[in-house]
């Protein structure tokens, strides 16, 4: 047989060969740059968020590759997370990023490690960038601004690709797209006024926003909508559609389609380039009955098949306590019904659009089966909210969530489950967000120079907010497993 | 460093030869692991010693220590951490840069972890001399960048 030369090139080996054995750094730096970029890659895959930041700035290929929506979700699958929010009374534009490694969920009783936050951009911003900007000349220290949360707390909406869609709290109007890892942010176009209804006719109404991606097109959309629904039973509600391609300047009216009629929605979620939500019916404390899309390229409703058990088992008996949610991992539309906590299912859409596709995950039994007590404490109806974390397949984790901000992070074939508890100033309640930290640049976004983007960091980061002294931190209770949870929830332990 | 002593009859050993001439022996069970070796096996035959070119003396040895443990079934968080505890910056890139030579998938998989923590809390600058990265951003661009990122060290680390 012929001898083969090996296909690998050595052209290093020259000049190491004359060089003394003994570590030069200058010789091994060139040995590193001509290394294919999948490797570069697989280095930057396992490093955090922030570090990720400081790769941005080495160079022009780097930046690119990061900032690819590809690259994040790579990476979010290698280190998946959560954003966390205080929900309370104060204004709170701290996100702070909960990253689901089980390892770090074992640090002991007494440690607390903060977590990473991450900045929203303030409502009302403009008007006190005006003020304080003498001030700041002045004074060497970080001046601390009033805020207030009717002028200045956002509301999230959703996030879609790496990007937040931000809105006023008080009537779901959305007013800014931004990306909390960069701290870019982009204020939408101001709203149409919109038209007068004869409002004796007008019972109630509905404000709904979603923010959705369209892969074809690259395009992100925002759409608004308004929903007036009339007194009597046969009334047809009329719709006001508007939407927002990212990078325009102005609100579309759309003509939404009259025969499709629309309940309540929740949990707008955007995958393959439609929106949906879940559809309640009988008000705001309502049954889930139907999942309802809006497609983003034609611009239309469309009805959408929904898991028939789960919605069907929801009757009377659990009306107002429904907990069914709805999202998307790793581009699958899910939904979680955690309402009967002793039974948490999780159901995935394995063939997008095909409504037989439906599949039960698992069920996942938290409490009962560890206690095998059969009556749960009442209390923990009213809580246990649930996420996936890792795709479902490979070792399915989830991560629910308790009253008092303790989460229980379940995945049962390597870990089992794993207690731990979010510590802060007021540490009632937290918001969950799914999101995909992302590097994704909003200038890309947008393109063109018709919307500004600005960034958190060169405005408002020099102001700071009272609250922001504090920060969230991760603890591990007692004993970090489910013993301890136990004492909390059940009335009686023996 | 001398030849080691070649392991029991019963199981096979591959000399291989590394760039600087020295010959090291490993079970041919571990070659299995490192596919680029694997291949020259396949087209040189196992009795003839593997010339490894872009492999050193230096690094050799710890590798071959790796799949030593590794065909037992004994790498376990410990070891690992012993494994890297001891080597700076540079010689853990120069076998980074090896194993993938090599095409030894768990140990460059293992190498680019530990590298990426050793990053973590590193400058920009330090990140392009590491990786050989030329800057090349405009001045403006450069302080745009820096600028939005000034943040990120306000958070956990300087709070410590």
């Amino acid at each position: 047989m012929k001898r083969k030369k090996h296909s690998i090139p050595s052209p290093r080996v020259s000049q190491r060969s004359n060089k003394a054995k003994g570590k030069v750094v200058d010789e091994l730096c060139p040995y590193f740059d001509n290394i294919p970029s999948h490797i570069t890659v697989q280095i930057l895959l396992q490093l955090p968020i922030e570090s990720l930041l400081i790769c941005k700035c080495v160079c022009k290929m780097w930046k690119t590759l990061i900032s690819e929506p590809h690259f994040a979700k790579l990476h979010f699958e290698r280190r998946p997370s959560l954003m966390i929010r205080t929900k309370d009374h104060r204004v709170s534009r701290t996100l702070y990023l909960l990253e689901c490694q089980p390892e770090k969920f074992e640090i002991g009783t007494d440690n607390h490690v903060k977590l990473q936050p991450f900045k929203l951009p303030l409502r009302d911003a403009n008007s006190k960038f005006g003020e304080k900007q003498n001030k700041i000349k002045n004074k060497s220290k970080c001046p601390y601004i009033a805020s207030k949360p009717d002028l200045d707390k956002f509301g999230i909406v959703n996030s879609c690709n790496g990007l937040l869609c931000l809105c006023d709290p008080s009537n779901g109007n959305p007013l800014v797209i931004c990306n909390p890892v960069t701290g870019e942010f982009i204020r939408l176009p101001e709203a149409t006024t919109t038209p007068t209804l004869n409002t004796t006719r007008v019972t109630r109404e509905q404000r709904l926003t979603a923010l959705g991606f369209l892969p074809k097109t690259n395009e992100y959309k925002v759409i608004k909508m308004l929903v007036r629904y009339g007194k009597r039973v046969n009334d047809r509600e009329s719709v006001i559609l508007e939407i927002n391609t990212l990078g325009t300047p102005s609100w579309r009216n759309v003509e939404a389609d009259s025969q499709v009629s629309i309940p309540l929605l929740k949990y707008p979620t955007c995958v393959n380039g439609a929106l949906h939500w879940i559809g309640f019916e009988g008000g705001f404390a309502g049954r889930p009955r139907s999942i309802l899309c809006f497609c983003l390229e034609s611009e239309r409703f469309q009805s959408f098949p929904s898991p028939p058990q789960v919605f069907g088992n929801h009757n009377n008996t659990t009306r107002g306590n429904s907990k069914i949610t709805m999202g998307e991992l790793k581009g699958f539309l899910y939904i979680c019904d955690s309402t009967f906590f002793t039974d948490v299912t999780m159901w995935v859409m394995n063939d997008y659009g095909n409504g037989e596709s439906w599949t039960k995950l698992y069920n996942i039994d938290p409490l009962v089966s560890s206690f095998g007590s059969p009556d749960p404490s009442p209390y923990l109806s009213h809580y246990g909210l649930c996420f996936p974390i890792k795709h479902f397949e490979e070792g399915a984790a989830v991560l629910l969530y308790h009253p008092c901000n303790w989460f229980i992070y379940y995945e049962p074939e390597k870990y089992g489950f794993k207690v731990f508890q979010i510590h802060g100033p007021d540490p009632n309640f937290v918001e969950i967000i799914p999101h995909i930290p992302s590097l994704i640049s909003l200038k890309d976004v947008v393109k063109g120079d018709n919307i500004e983007v600005l960034n958190i960091h060169s405005r408002c980061a020099k102001f700071k907010l009272h609250e922001e002294n504090e920060a969230l931190s991760l603890s591990q209770p007692i004993d970090g497993d489910l013993e301890s949870l136990r004492s909390l929830f059940y009335y009686d332990s023996d | 460093m001398a030849q080691e002593a070649s392991s029991s009859t019963s199981s096979k050993t591959i000399s291989l030869k590394t760039g600087d001439g020295e010959i090291f022996e490993i079970e041919a069970s571990a070659a299995k692991q490192m596919k680029t070796v694997q291949r020259l096996i396949d087209d040189l035959g196992d009795d003839i010693t593997i010339p490894l070119h872009n492999v050193f003396s230096k690094e050799l040895p710890k590798i071959i220590e790796y799949y030593k443990k590794d065909i037992t079934g004994e790498i376990t968080k410990d070891f690992e951490a012993e494994f890297v505890k001891d080597l700076n910056d540079d010689e853990v890139k120069v076998l980074f840069l090896a194993a993938n030579y090599l095409d030894a998938n768990k140990l460059f998989e293992f190498l680019s972890q530990n590298i990426a923590d050793r990053l973590e809390s590193k400058s920009v600058e330090y990140v392009r001399k590491y990786f050989g990265v030329e800057n090349d951003f405009t001045p403006e661009e450069e302080s745009k960048l820096r600028e939005e990122r000034a943040w990120s060290f306000r958070g956990i680390k300087e709070d410590e």
